[in-house]
């Protein structure tokens, strides 16, 4: 139930959500560390069924760095995460499918780095720019760690691999 | 309330570093250093296994610069999540940070003298967030051999110290 309602409420920490053409796309705002799940569906406003779910973890909150993971972890075997190395912008990405996917952690990750999404069972990609970490001192949020990450959500609802369309929107 | 020796002596360092006007020379300096020093003995606190690893810190702004000068790996932080027993590494760095408005012309001098005197007691005080004590400990020598290379600009060189815990990622048991 604790899982189900940090699900839930995520979806108010987003200032903006846009969707437009095949690319949907939100802020992320003080993303709680460690135990605070992003559910791209709940967030893209329930229109898409990817049944993509990312988490994320401290590594140096000096240092701004993070780690991502795939489901090994929270029992969502179809999920895997990967790093779209030499990416800055998610529009640049023309074949998502073509990056290093695990479905285990990868990181540490500094800011501005592009992690990418994808469901196997349910064909759907999705994308993260990480902008920074930062310290909190949210402890009634943010209840495991005082740490929050701040970037950008993206999903891809045509279940295609190219996000070049959000260079057009 | 009462203060410990290492206060003690971290403060009488702190008022030997003060006393000297831009005037006195290095050898006063130095001399009312080791007075204090000789006074009192120091008594430290461990983590527990402390690497003494020295390295600079990569990207250090204008006037400011850092050594990394050693870590104590932690005990793994556990949780129990979604129904299953997780563990993360944990481990601390020490770091030692240094201040100068000319600080590029002189860095070599200065972390020459910080790899003398970032002992194991040094980074074990950091370590513990004991400041008082890490700067009771690493002054005296820092600033006897910054003294000897620099002379008086030894004494506008300003010296601080931080930890920073760092992470693994999450495993399952």
């Amino acid at each position: 139930m604790n899982v189900l309602k940090k699900i839930l409420l995520f979806p108010l920490l987003f200032v903006s959500v846009s969707a437009q053409a095949r690319v949907l796309s939100g802020d992320i705002l003080n993303w709680c560390e460690s135990d605070q799940l992003l559910n791209f569906d709940v967030v893209s406003g329930y229109g898409v069924n990817s049944q993509i779910i990312a988490w994320w973890s401290v590594a140096s909150v000096t240092d701004g760095t993070s780690y991502f993971y795939g489901g090994e972890l929270n029992d969502l075997p179809n999920v895997e995460v990967a790093i779209a190395t030499g990416v800055k912008d998610v529009s640049e990405i023309a074949d998502a499918a073509i990056y290093d996917f695990d479905r285990g952690s990868i990181g540490p990750l500094e800011g501005g780095t592009v992690v990418l999404y994808r469901n196997l069972k349910t064909g759907y990609y999705a994308a993260i720019k990480i902008d920074n970490v930062r310290p909190t001192e949210d402890r009634v949020r943010c209840s495991y760690k005082a740490a929050v990450l701040n970037g950008t959500w993206y999903l891809q609802d045509d279940k295609t691999p190219d996000f070049g369309a959000l260079g057009s929107q | 309330m009462t203060s410990s020796p290492a206060d003690e002596l971290a403060k009488k360092i702190q008022e030997a570093i003060d006393k000297n006007s831009p005037g006195a020379d290095g050898a006063i300096f130095l001399q009312e250093l080791k007075r204090s020093t000789d006074e009192i003995g120091l008594r430290l606190s461990s983590i527990g296994a402390i690497i003494v690893n020295i390295s600079e810190v990569p990207g250090s702004s204008l006037g400011l610069r850092s050594l990394k000068v050693g870590e104590s790996q932690l005990p793994d932080e556990p949780r129990y999540y979604n129904g299953r027993f997780q563990h993360r590494s944990t481990r601390k760095e020490a770091y030692i940070d240094f201040t100068y408005p000319a600080l590029d012309e002189i860095w070599e001098d200065v972390k020459g003298c910080a790899v003398l005197a970032a002992i194991a007691s040094v980074v074990s005080a950091i370590l513990a967030e004991q400041v008082q004590v890490a700067r009771a400990t690493f002054y005296p020598t820092f600033y006897g051999c910054l003294v000897s290379r620099l002379g008086e600009t030894a004494k506008k060189v300003g010296v601080d110290f931080h930890s920073e815990t760092v992470h693994g990622p999450w495993h399952n048991i």
